[in-house]
């Protein structure tokens, strides 16, 4: 836990935490326990994909975001917004556009749509798709990716090696700038508008890359409410340009298969889904797809916990965008070319992380798997979270991994505490007998 | 030190086909083995289980584990096979219509599972079972 190996921005705040244990089942890879009144999240197992605080009762858990302020630390500001960000707002009321002009008087001098990268990254997986192993899992989710890494390294050989829209606008901006305007790469700074949790990770500690290029990642709760504030500063509208459909749509469920030429293609959303869809779906059918879109929330990116309005009201209004805007004219074949197909891909492995390995050694870990069968039979197998381990499973493992021990479990402590007023009637009556 | 775990496999039951083939996954998991052996693993109990759901009556899995390999007997009561060459040829099926429908018996099962066993062994009579031996090595250079 000290030596933090892994970055995480779904957080704890201690003094809110009551301990109640909603997280610890809605946790899809068993992450929480709660120990002395407070969670406690592993950070070995913990994929930041933001379930806990969809659940906690208490707003206990938060999203570690980059401040606004840091945006003042670079001469040249690009705001980054994911798709999910274009679907927040009701166009009839406030239109994108003067979305954008409020987000200019926040301090950002250019806009580059994630939605536009995103349309490329869609003509990327189809030239990649032309020689890659199939079926090509997504790796935009980062959540997903982190799914897989922990629990399902079966599959990391189907993870698209493809850079998520986020990265590649980041890395199209820049460039863009600092060609157009002179200023060195190092002082443009590119900021994305997040929905989720998991983004901020994969900026922070990337899986298959060293680094990123986006340089600070921002709440889209905070920012929606400066823009909302902002807004009615705004007395001419400057009008922008913006990415089409096919870009816009990857910010909900199935968006990001809808312009993927093979009809052998499926979405999954909802992180526990994924995780049904990967441990029951048999090789046959798996082999089924080309392609296979996978998003921890509902309905996609919209129903990311730091999307501030509500997600199927945002899913419609996305998907009704484009009616409403200006589409910019971009070939992305050509931009493809231009930058070459390396641009848009990592270059590093992604390592498994395994979390369900219970030791270093096969022989102690067969020792410890069969004592887990044993002892998970001694409890009642009802989950109820009391010891606060997800499951009694979870309990047997932790107890085996010396995490806890029996009599956490409050059903096999009544039976010892009726074992131990036996023992003490049985004092008692032999005191009597003297 | 060994691992037991013991399945029965109902016959017919589509719908609760995989059971033994996602816990054995559970287990091997547990055991850190490489994500290659664990999909070898995965895919040969996955059709030596359909298999027995889509031919046979019913039939027992029994799965050992030890540090340096998985084994897997399954043992059915059914029909069995009368020509194991033939069935081992990629596309041939002796599956029933109803079974096809639902997208099984494609003929892939045990050819499947010989390219992802190390060892396998196929004993069959007619109108009583089959018994298969599956052996998957966890050190790879020893796979064929």
């Amino acid at each position: 836990m000290a030596n933090n190996r892994y970055f995480h921005s779904v957080r704890l705040k201690e003094d809110q935490c009551k301990g109640c244990t909603h997280c610890i089942r809605t946790c899809p890879t068993e992450a929480i326990r709660v120990h002395d009144g407070k969670a406690i999240i592993s950070e070995e197992r913990c994929i930041d994909c933001g379930e806990c605080i969809r659940t906690c009762p208490h707003n206990a858990k938060y999203v570690y975001t980059d401040p606004v302020d840091m945006i003042k630390d670079y001469r040249y500001r690009v705001a980054l917004p994911a798709p999910s960000f274009m679907a927040q707002f009701d166009q009839e009321k406030i239109g994108i556009d003067k979305v954008y002009n409020a987000l200019n008087l926040i301090g950002f001098q250019y806009i580059y749509e994630v939605a536009s990268a995103a349309a490329i990254v869609n003509v990327v997986t189809e030239k990649y798709l032309e020689t890659s192993k199939k079926p090509l899992i997504s790796s935009a989710c980062p959540a997903v990716v982190r799914l897989i890494l922990t629990k399902f390294p079966e599959y990391l050989e189907y993870v698209a090696m493809i850079e998520p829209p986020m990265d590649v606008a980041a890395k199209i901006s820049k460039d863009i700038i600092s060609k157009k305007l002179g200023i060195p790469s190092g002082e443009i700074g590119a900021f994305f508008i997040t929905p989720c949790p998991a983004k901020v990770t994969a900026v922070k500690q990337p899986e298959a890359k060293d680094s990123s290029l986006v340089d600070g990642v921002l709440s889209m709760k905070e920012i929606y409410d400066l823009v909302m504030q902002k807004t009615k500063e705004i007395k001419e509208v400057k009008h922008y340009k913006h990415a089409d459909r096919a870009g816009i749509i990857w910010g909900v469920h199935e968006g990001e298969i809808e312009a993927l030429e093979t009809q052998r293609k499926v979405a999954i959303s909802g992180i526990h889904n994924v995780i049904s869809f990967l441990e029951n779906i048999d090789q046959k059918e798996f082999k089924r797809y080309d392609f296979i879109e996978a998003q921890a929330c509902i309905p996609g990116c919209v129903g990311g916990v730091l999307a501030p309005t509500d997600k199927f009201a945002a899913k419609i209004r996305l998907k009704q965008l484009s009616d409403y805007i200006e589409k910019e004219d971009i070939n992305p074949d050509k931009i493809i070319e231009e930058y070459g197909m390396k641009f848009f891909l990592v270059e590093k492995q992604l390592m498994p992380r395994n979390i369900d390995k219970l030791d270093l050694d096969i022989e102690r870990a067969m020792e410890k798997a069969e004592q887990i069968e044993a002892l998970a039979e001694e409890f009642p197998g009802i989950d109820c979270g009391a010891c606060g381990c997800p499951t009694c499973r979870a309990l047997a493992e932790d107890i085996v991994q010396n995490k806890a021990t029996k009599y956490d479990c409050i059903f096999i402590l009544r039976e010892k505490f009726k074992e131990m007023n036996k023992e003490f009637d049985l004092l008692n009556k032999n005191r009597n007998i003297k | 030190m060994e691992i037991n775990r013991k399945y029965n496999i109902e016959g017919g039951n589509f719908a609760d086909a995989g059971y033994a083939s996602s816990d054995i996954r559970k287990v091997i998991k547990q055991l850190g083995l490489s994500p290659a052996i664990i999909k070898k693993i995965a895919i040969a109990v996955y059709e030596a289980e359909i298999n027995v759901v889509a031919h046979a009556y019913r039939g027992v899995m029994s799965v050992t584990i030890d540090r340096d390999k998985c084994q897997v007997i399954v043992d059915d009561e059914g029909p069995g096979i009368p020509d194991i060459d033939e069935a081992m040829k990629e596309g041939f099926s002796t599956a029933s219509e109803k079974v096809r429908e639902m997208g099984f018996g494609a003929g892939m099962g045990l050819p499947n599972i010989r390219q992802n066993a190390d060892d396998l062994e196929i004993d069959s009579k007619v109108d009583e079972g089959t018994r298969l031996k599956i052996t998957i090595f966890f050190n790879q250079t020893r796979a064929v």
